[in-house]
């Protein structure tokens, strides 16, 4: 149990590690893709713990992962438009807006 | 039955709008004024009842935990209150104002889904709830800040839809420890479940809260995590602008805050502390920012920061009057923020540009937007009777009136956030004196003798804050004695001294 949470904490970290750390547009989303499925195995976990099928934690799986997909997918769009007017995939580079 | 309203009317407006809108191009002004003012009149019938002490409720499917449940008491009334009014504001004044962007239609199908997300989190009677609201707002917001498809519109939202889910999945992190220790997500029945399992005594649950905290606060833009604010908020077509600094950090930040400190862990001397102190220095640090920026909006996005930090502070307190404070104060910068925004707007729609350097001696040429202007500068920086002078003097009173019953230990730190309350407000009257110096008066460049004021849609809006604003603050005794007070009854139970 302890083990499976830990395996969550670590997925978790590893996706902020991304968030925080690349500069690559399609790797900032990636690193919050692995923080999604870090917080649905999170409510697997839980559900499996309660003995059996928990009925909260079958709903916010099913939420966080829902959630997940809808802000994924407006971010690939945004990143696709974002590469199309800077021409470059590099955080680094998008900025124009500062002060 | 009643709460439901809340939810169908946007929902049904977008599905009306977005069918309509094929055939007929100016079905989303008519549908989306329709159904916020319709949201706007329905809350407001609700103030008698609530006043006599009734409550709604409405189980949507089960009474199991898996139902949808939503109540209407004083705090989410007050909260409806302000964002429906809001939101009528703004999709009035979004007829003329949105005539320069393509796509009319599919920006009203997104300010409705907004709209039904804040209600959702203003009603929702359990985190799942709340959870779903914060993020179905916070998606149409996203692509709300990116209408413009620019350049600067597509890196603010892209900024904020990163900051934005990593502040989301602490939120549902943060969720799912506390079901795991308190095994229910009802935030009456939380309340005794987080007691019983130990509250500030578990670390799970100690984990939890700081998940929260620092959720709430990203979504809130508190200092430390203020990043987004300012490029959102500046970027973000102008109505867009004012309900997000007006009410969506608010609905999904602040309010979201109080209620897992207050009604579900219940107020702490470590977290009066915390939130105190996240105040304090957001007011500080806000204010010097917002006096060195030159945009317009930008300026506006900096004050909110601030102003947040005068309402957090005075929720931080824990005190009734404290508590009373903060919401009254969180309902006057909701009014004279949305309207500085909606006269920013203008002033960009007549001139053509934000720079403040460009402008000066407008108060000749746009009368209602320099008036207007003039009366929410005079409020935000709290020159009394306007509505900003009470709310602030309420919060400096309840921080000297601690000093007695507060925390003991903590009157040093009482006397030094009063301290800062009132550098701040000094402050803040600096910054709008730059605003009113450099965009209405001095005198009028050249390219700017033939500007003409905004069409009277534009203005409407403006003119209705503008009264709420002296309104208010004339007849603060009445709004406090029929608005705020069952509110603060809400709250302050779980407060300090309930």
């Amino acid at each position: 149990m302890i083990a499976t949470y830990t395996l969550c904490a670590i997925l978790f970290l590893v996706g902020l590690y991304g968030v925080v750390r690349r500069k690559n547009l399609i790797k900032v989303i990636i690193g919050i893709a692995i923080m999604v499925q870090s917080v649905g195995l999170v409510f697997v976990v839980l559900g499996y713990s309660e003995g059996g099928v928990g009925g909260i934690s079958q709903t916010m799986g099913l939420v966080a992962l829902i959630g997940g997909l809808a802000v994924m997918t407006l971010m690939i769009a945004t990143s696709i438009r974002l590469h199309q007017k800077y021409g470059t995939s590099d955080i680094s580079e998008i900025r124009r807006l500062k002060g | 039955m009643l709460p439901l309203l809340f939810v169908v009317i946007p929902l049904g407006a977008a599905l009306v709008i977005f069918l309509l809108s094929r055939v007929w191009e100016r079905a989303g002004d008519l549908f989306a004024n329709l159904a916020t003012l319709s949201l706007f009149v329905i809350s407001l019938t609700l103030v008698g009842p609530i006043l006599r002490g009734d409550t709604f409720a409405y189980n949507l499917g089960a009474t199991s935990p898996l139902g949808i449940h939503f109540t209407i008491d004083g705090l989410s009334l007050l909260m409806l209150i302000t964002i429906n009014l809001l939101c009528f504001m703004s999709s009035l004044y979004s007829v003329n104002y949105m005539e320069r962007y393509t796509a009319k239609p599919r920006y009203y199908i997104l300010l409705m889904l907004m709209i039904m997300g804040m209600n959702v989190v203003v009603l929702g009677a359990d985190l799942v709830n709340l959870y779903i609201g914060v993020e179905i707002a916070a998606i149409a917001c996203y692509a709300l800040i990116a209408f413009g498809v620019e350049h600067e519109y597509l890196e603010a939202s892209f900024k904020y839809q990163i900051m934005g889910t990593v502040a989301t999945l602490c939120i549902l992190l943060g969720i799912a420890l506390i079901y795991r220790t308190a095994g229910t997500l009802n935030i009456v029945e939380l309340y005794d479940a987080v007691a019983a399992a130990g509250g500030m005594g578990n670390p799970i649950l100690v984990f939890s809260s700081v998940l929260f905290l620092g959720g709430f606060g990203l979504k809130a833009a508190y200092i430390p995590f203020h990043a987004w604010l300012p490029d959102a908020h500046s970027t973000a077509p102008t109505p867009v602008s004012a309900i997000l600094s007006g009410v969506f950090i608010k609905v999904v930040g602040l309010y979201c805050m109080i209620k897992v400190f207050f009604s579900i862990i219940g107020l702490t001397p470590a977290f009066s502390m915390v939130l105190m102190v996240l105040g304090a220095i957001s007011i500080i640090v806000a204010v010097l920012l917002a006096l060195a920026q030159w945009d317009s909006k930008r300026l506006l996005a900096y004050s909110s920061i601030e102003q947040m930090g005068f309402i957090l502070l005075g929720i931080g307190i824990g005190t009734p009057l404290g508590i009373l404070g903060a919401l009254f104060h969180l309902i006057n910068h909701a009014t004279f923020k949305s309207l500085l925004f909606l006269d920013a707007g203008s002033v960009e729609t007549a001139t053509g540009t934000r720079d403040l350097k460009e402008l000066g001696g407008l108060n000749q040429r746009m009368p209602v937007t320099g008036v207007t202007t003039a009366i929410a500068s005079f409020s935000i920086s709290g020159f009394p009777p306007f509505n900003g002078f009470w709310s602030k003097l309420i919060i400096i009173i309840a921080l000297v009136q601690a000093i007695g019953i507060g925390y003991p230990g903590f009157a040093p730190a009482y006397i030094t956030f009063a301290v800062i309350a009132l550098v701040g407000s000094i402050l803040t009257m600096a910054v709008f004196l730059k605003l009113e110096r450099h965009i209405f008066f001095g005198s009028l460049p050249e390219k700017l003798a033939k500007v003409r004021e905004v069409p009277w849609l534009m203005c409407a809006p403006m003119i209705i804050l503008a009264a709420v604003c002296i309104g208010v603050g004339i007849a603060f005794p009445w709004v406090i004695g029929n608005l705020l007070d069952p509110a603060v009854g809400v709250l302050s139970v779980f407060g300090l001294g309930g």
